[in-house]
């Protein structure tokens, strides 16, 4: 899996994308137990389909409203907005370099933009209303690895470029009225996020740049907090650093080195409704996905079990399940020991890291999926990369079963 | 607590809350503090155990070999069995030793590894946690980890490490989530095949049930053929023990038999008299079946027949046993009474007191058999007498044994040496049986039985089986023992040797003359006769003998050999004539070894007069066969010898290959093979020291060869190329040398021929010169033209002339030399007289000079001419006449020195006479002075005409 989004709807759809093309959906809401091992796949996009990206799969993403649709694009620079229910496109753009990332706001409820972040140094924005990518921000110089919408305010966005830093747009008032009417407000924006720095209509009302705080290499993964009042963002200096949103300043936080080699989107997650939030963000040379504490930095655990390097982490905010997908060609599941049956073992656990069980797999099907294509084209990379997404639908489900699940052992101890 | 009852007292309320806060500490703590505790943990482990651990897995994992030293392993595996704390610190040391690249290493660390892993849940915990790392360091399949060298021994690394996997993965998949993982990475994204892998241990594993089928199978054939063969041999072996048991009993009874329980022995001397009659008429049907039956019963008899010549007590005891027991058991009983009268008797005494009893039964045989009644009878009466007679007062004494208070019995212990059955006539039958039986089961039976059991505690019989058997070999070996003790044997054997003996013809005494001399003596005694008298006088027999032998002898011309045949330390080289006083003048030089060895004749020459030369009378066959063994460059070794070549052994039978085609060649030259690698990987070791020891023989310094720290180990560092061999082999220290030096020589050699003793004429012309002279040298005129010198004549020489026109010169005259006349011309001088000189003449003419004399020197004349000085006698020297003309001076005199006559012409001088001088005539001439005598001088005739 390479790179994934997800929007906060949903329980129980999870989407993955692969090196090889494909986009899997699987159905992660069976039934918690010991016996669940591997989980069904409820719809492929596979070599029989003839929509399916040419290349890898760079990022899928559920539309945050309704699992009917979601959008998936790759390195054979095409974004594609597929009904789910055919499993067909039912749009596609064309992009001039390889999509890196796009991602649509979780909340919008007054636009529908998705942002495309490509190797060319704009990050296009494309209206799914219209159908066009109807307009560009510019700011970057290079190509732009991640972008990212705030989770609270649906007119921030957040671009991480290729070289040093990355910014944060706010382009509030395209909307107000004149976006729905016409081009002309749009380049207006366009041009304001460039030209001004001033209260004034859409803008990059923060650029984070070069500077001792800064990172010194290429950004390639953000990622909001639950809250948006923070962002976190790594870098290829294999640097984790936090930022305010509302400041633009850096935290300051020491997450330590965690080493990141990806020349590419990397998508890591941040927990949600734990009492201290972690940031589970992959590391290269361990092979593991390092879990953080946000606030201090303090490496709490890692989680290994990949044999390859790990592309991408999804955080599955009810569930307080983490996937994980790796060059490996497995998903994992990560959940947390409850604290009824477990916390006692794990008080008498020497290490922290068994916290984490790893339960699952990902399903057989797309695994012997991979190995038939891997064996007939042989321009795929041997290494499998993919985008999961955690689609979202069936909001509210069986939440009190699985609230139990939610007493996790690194929100600590006190929560009863 | 939620559970908490609020209707509790208080204070139980407050303990229950107070337990809960301090459990919710304690979990705190737990997370908190994990870190902490486990270093706390790791102190915990034995220095000393973990450093033997350590030990351990070096001397594992640097041993070098395919298979690990199980019982190393097992120690190892005892260690770390203590606690998880040490499975813990094996684990890390493991993982250490396993980032060592070197191929065995890791194949062995791997091996442990795995043995470790089937043992301890901890350990496959731990490993599974990095098993990444260890796929990844033993199987190469990532790309950027490279499997260390030697090659052969990584790629079976792999595979084991492979195979290993897949067996864990087999035996430890579903418990192990990671484990799985791990195996479906290799198996799906490395495309490791599995399923050959899984062929083979399926394969391996069939195999191994073959063989133990087979040897289940093998078991039971033997099983049953045992059990066959007890049954069919248990009976007759029973049978034989239990005659050979009853035999020897009635030979020797054994102690236990002589036991009569004492209410018996008590009750006895009532019932004597009533006893009589019954026993008597018991006795009469002994008797009258005694002529009929076997020998035992014989003997029974006989021991009852001469019970009266014993003691009289024990006949009384004797009648009650009697009608107790059966007739056979009489004289056994008899005995028993015998041994319990004389409580501490052994069995000597009575084996002595049984053949001291057969004896008198020989006698009394007849008797008895004749009127066994009567005798019985009288003896009984007799017995009964005695008793009544003594019952009363010695009650006591008859109740311990004793007969009375005055009875002694004396033992001799020694007098008989060992207990021994006697053969007589009577029991010779039993004898003869008892020693056929045991010849039986000693040669038969008992190793027979000995087979069984082995082969059933082997096979795993059963149980009722083995038990029986060993019943029976206890039985059997003290049967065994029993007749080695009563000499049943030795008899046996006594009979043999008198049968050997009388094989044996008696030899009457000759007295030294024998009448029938030996053939071969015979020669010997007739050439002795012949030398001796002249005249040889055989007998007709020999004659012949003679003549067919001489028929076949070659004919030898007669030599000093043949004439001391016989005495071969009788010969003695002939003695050389000497003509000491034939001349004065002309005699030879006397060899020194000739003197010595003249008058007793060297070894050298006698050999030269013993020794024959025959010519060869066959003819030459010339050699039609090669050696034929293969050479390391593939082809045939081209020898031709007849018998041996002297690289490839004996010249034996050989294919088109070289290979010996023979089947017994082929078996000694691989046990030859064998007995070399053996000896090669023994002394191995010894190889590199040796290599050392010559290095420091040679005395090059060159410093000794590095011991390896693993012997054990390939040596990966050495990449022995073909071009590394011949490298060293050509650039060799030695052989460079000796090639220069062969080069050298024919220079020097082509030169010695040109300019040999034309030393005046060396260095005529402009050279360019770094060093010559080094050693002391006679030189007359050397360096006539210009040259350009940077040091020359470093040591101590005689010189006359040097320099004679322009040098320019850097260094001269280190040492100390004896010079006439330097630097005639123009120089340019940097450094020169560095040490003590003789010179006379120095400086004649213009030279450039920065610095002079140095060092003592012994000047007569310097600088005559015009110079340019810069610095000149910085230290004590003794000089006549310096500067006697012109000079351009900066720094003169630096030190002490004794001068006579100095600055005689016009000189120019800054500086002169910095310290200490004792000077007598100074600057007779005009000078331009700058600073003169800064110091104490004693000037005597100084400055004349010196103008400043």
């Amino acid at each position: 899996m390479d790179s994934g989004a997800f929007s906060d709807s949903t329980v129980s759809i999870l989407l993955a994308g692969g090196g090889d093309g494909f986009v899997v959906i699987y159905d992660v809401c069976c039934p918690p137990g010991p016996e669940r091992h591997t989980f069904p796949s409820v719809g492929t996009v596979a070599l029989n389909n003839r929509h399916r990206h040419k290349f890898s799969v760079e990022t899928v993403l559920w539309y945050p409203l309704d699992t009917g649709m979601f959008t998936s694009s790759g390195a054979d620079c095409m974004l594609k907005v597929w009904d789910t229910n055919r499993l067909k496109p039912a749009d596609e753009y064309q992009f001039s370099g390889i999509v890196n990332c796009h991602h649509m706001s979780p909340i919008a409820t007054r636009h529908c933009l998705v942002a495309v972040a490509t190797n060319s140094s704009t990050v296009k924005l494309v209206d799914l209303k219209s159908g066009s990518s109807s307009h560009s921000l510019k700011g970057h110089d290079t190509s732009v690895f991640v972008v990212k919408f705030s989770p609270y305010n649906e007119f921030i966005l957040a671009s991480g470029r290729h070289f040093k830093a990355f910014m944060i747009t706010d382009y509030n008032s395209v909307v107000t009225g004149r976006y729905y009417y016409g081009t002309s407000g749009m380049r207006r924006a366009a041009s304001y996020s460039l030209t001004s720095t001033m209260g004034g209509n859409p803008r990059t009302y923060l650029k984070i740049t070069v500077s001792a705080l800064s990172h010194n290499n290429a950004v390639n993964g953000l990622q909001f907090s639950s809250d948006g009042i923070h962002i976190v963002s790594c870098s290829t200096d294999n640097a984790v650093r936090l930022w305010n949103t509302s400041t633009g300043k850096n935290v300051g936080v020491d997450y330590g080195a965690i080493s990141n080699r990806a020349k590419k989107c990397v998508q890591f997650a941040v927990s949600d409704g734990c009492s201290q939030d972690l940031v589970f963000i992959p590391n290269d040379t361990r092979r593991s996905v390092d879990a953080l504490n946000m606030v201090t930095g303090k490496r709490e655990y890692s989680l290994t079990g990949h044999y390859s390097y790990v592309n991408c982490c999804l955080y599955h905010p009810d569930l307080n399940e983490l996937y994980s997908g790796a060059n490996d060609r497995n998903i994992l599941v990560w959940t947390p020991k409850t604290f009824s049956s477990q916390y006692r073992n794990v008080r008498k656990r020497r290490r922290e890291r068994v916290e984490f069980k790893c339960t699952e797999k990902q399903p057989k099907r797309s695994t012997e999926k991979h190995d038939s294509k891997i064996t007939v084209s042989s321009t795929a990379k041997s290494s499998i990369s993919n985008g999961i997404s955690a689609g979202l639908s069936g909001i509210e489900t069986t939440g009190g079963a699985n609230t139990a699940l939610t007493a996790d052992s690194w929100s600590s101890d006190e929560d009863t | 607590m939620t559970s908490i009852n609020y209707e509790e007292p208080l204070e139980e309320l407050m303990v229950a809350l107070i337990g809960e806060i301090l459990n919710w500490y304690t979990v705190l703590f737990d997370v908190l503090f994990k870190p902490i505790v486990l270093v706390a943990m790791s102190e915990e482990l034995d220095e000393t155990v973990c450093k033997q651990m350590k030990g351990l897995v070096e001397l594992l994992s640097t041993s070098g070999k395919p298979i690990l030293n199980q019982e190393v392993m097992k120690k190892f595996k005892k260690l770390c069995r203590t606690s998880d704390a040490y499975v813990n610190h094996a684990f890390e040391l493991l993982m250490q030793q396993l980032h060592i690249k070197h191929a065995e290493v890791r194949l062995s660390v791997c091996q442990m590894v795995d043995e470790l892993f089937h043992r301890s849940h901890v350990f496959r915990e731990l490993i599974i946690e990095d098993l990444q790392t260890f796929i990844d360091l033993t199987t190469g399949l990532n790309k950027l980890v490279c499997l260390p060298a030697p090659k052969a021994v990584a790629m079976k690394m792999k595979e084991l490490a492979i195979k290993t996997v897949y067996l864990w993965h087999d035996k430890y998949g579903p418990a192990y989530k990671k484990l799985a993982l791990g195996y479906e990475f290799l198996k799906t994204c490395k495309q490791v095949e599995f399923e050959g892998v899984a062929a083979d241990v399926a394969l391996e594993r069939r195999k191994q049930e073959e063989t133990e089928r087979k040897l289940e199978v093998a078991r039971q054939d033997r099983l049953a053929k045992v059990t066959n063969q007890m049954s069919d041999l248990q009976e007759d072996i029973e049978l034989c023990v239990t005659e050979v048991e009853n035999g020897l009993e009635l030979l020797m009874p054994t102690p236990d038999q002589f036991f009569i329980p004492v209410a018996m022995e008590t009750s006895s001397e009532q019932e004597v008299t009533s006893s009589i009659t019954s026993s008597s008429n018991n006795q009469k049907v002994i008797s009258s079946e005694s002529n009929s039956l076997e020998n035992s019963f014989k003997l029974s008899s006989q021991t009852l027949s001469n019970a009266p010549s014993n003691e009289d007590s024990q006949k009384s005891k004797l009648c009650d046993q009697k009608s107790d027991c059966d007739g056979e058991n009489v004289g056994e009983d008899f005995l028993q009474s015998l041994c319990k009268c004389g409580s501490k008797i052994d069995h000597i005494e009575e084996f002595s007191v049984i053949s001291q009893g057969r004896d008198i039964s020989k006698k009394t045989c007849k008797h008895c058999q004749d009127e066994p009644i009567k005798t019985v009878g009288n003896s009984e009466y007799e017995k009964e007498s005695d008793n009544e007679d003594t019952a009363d007062s010695d009650g006591f004494s008859q109740q311990h044994g004793l007969f009375n208070h005055n009875f002694s019995l004396t033992i001799n212990v020694g007098g008989v040496s060992e207990p021994r059955v006697e053969e007589t006539e009577d029991n010779k039958d039993i004898i003869e049986d008892v020693r056929g039986k045991y010849r039986l089961i000693k040669n038969r039976f008992l190793p027979k039985v000995k087979k069984w059991v082995e082969t059933l505690t082997e096979n795993k019989g059963d149980k009722v089986h083995i038990d029986q058997l060993l019943d029976l070999r206890v039985r059997l070996e003290t049967v065994v023992k029993k007749c080695v003790e009563l000499e049943i044997k030795a008899a046996r054997r006594a009979v043999e040797e008198e049968d050997s003996d009388s094989e044996f013809e008696d030899v009457p005494d000759k007295d030294g003359y024998e009448e029938d001399i030996p053939e071969h003596k015979e020669q010997g005694c007739v050439i002795e006769e012949g030398e001796s008298t002249g005249h040889v006088d055989a007998s007709v027999g020999t004659k012949d003998k003679k003549k067919s032998l001489l028929e076949k002898a070659p004919v030898v011309a007669f030599g000093v050999d043949i004439e001391h045949w016989e005495s071969p330390d009788k010969i003695k080289p002939a003695a050389k004539v000497r003509y000491d006083d034939a001349s004065r003048f002309w005699v030879a030089e006397r060899d020194p070894d000739d003197l010595e060895t003249g008058e007793q004749g060297g070894s050298e020459e006698v050999a030269s007069l013993t020794r024959r030369t025959f010519t060869y009378t066959g003819e030459f066959e010339p050699v039609k066969w090669k050696c034929r063994a293969p050479l390391s460059n593939g082809k045939l070794c081209e020898r031709m010898d007849r018998v041996k070549c002297p690289f490839h052994g004996p010249v034996i039978g050989r294919d088109n290959e070289g290979q010996p085609t023979e089947a017994e060649d082929i078996d000694r030259l691989n046990r030859e093979r064998i007995h070399r690698e053996i000896e090669e990987a023994s002394t191995s070791n010894g190889d590199n020291s040796e290599g050392g020891a010559r290095g420091k023989g040679k005395g090059k310094g060159k410093g000794k060869a590095k011991k390896r720290k693993y012997p054990n180990l390939t040596d990966i560092q050495d990449t022995e190329t073909s071009r590394s061999r011949l490298e060293a082999k050509i650039f060799n220290r030695t052989t460079l040398r000796k090639v220069n030096n062969a080069l050298d020589a024919a220079s020097m050699k082509k030169l010695a021929e040109k300019f040999s003793n034309q030393f005046n004429y060396i260095f005529t012309d402009q050279h360019k010169i770094t060093s010559v002279f080094t050693d002391q040298h006679k030189i007359t005129t050397v360096f006539t033209d210009q040259h350009k010198i940077t040091s020359v004549l470093t040591d101590q020489h005689k010189i006359t002339t040097v320099f004679t026109d322009q040098h320019k010169i850097t260094s001269v005259l280190t040492d100390q030399h004896k010079i006439t006349t330097v630097f005639t011309e123009q120089h340019k001088i940097t450094t020169v007289f560095t040490d003590q000189h003789k010179i006379t003449a120095v400086f004649t003419d213009q030279h450039k000079i920065t610095t002079v004399f140095t060092d003592q020197h012994k000047i007569t004349t310097v600088f005559t001419d015009q110079h340019k000085i810069t610095s000149v006698l910085t230290d004590q020297h003794k000089i006549t006449t310096v500067f006697t003309e012109q000079h351009k001076i900066t720094t003169v005199f630096t030190d002490q020195h004794k001068i006579t006559t100095v600055f005689i012409d016009q000189h120019k001088i800054t500086t002169v006479f910095t310290d200490q001088h004792k000077i007598t005539t100074v600057f007779t001439d005009q000078h331009k002075i700058t600073t003169v005598f800064t110091d104490q001088h004693r000037s005597l005739q100084s400055s004349q005409t010196s103008t400043r």
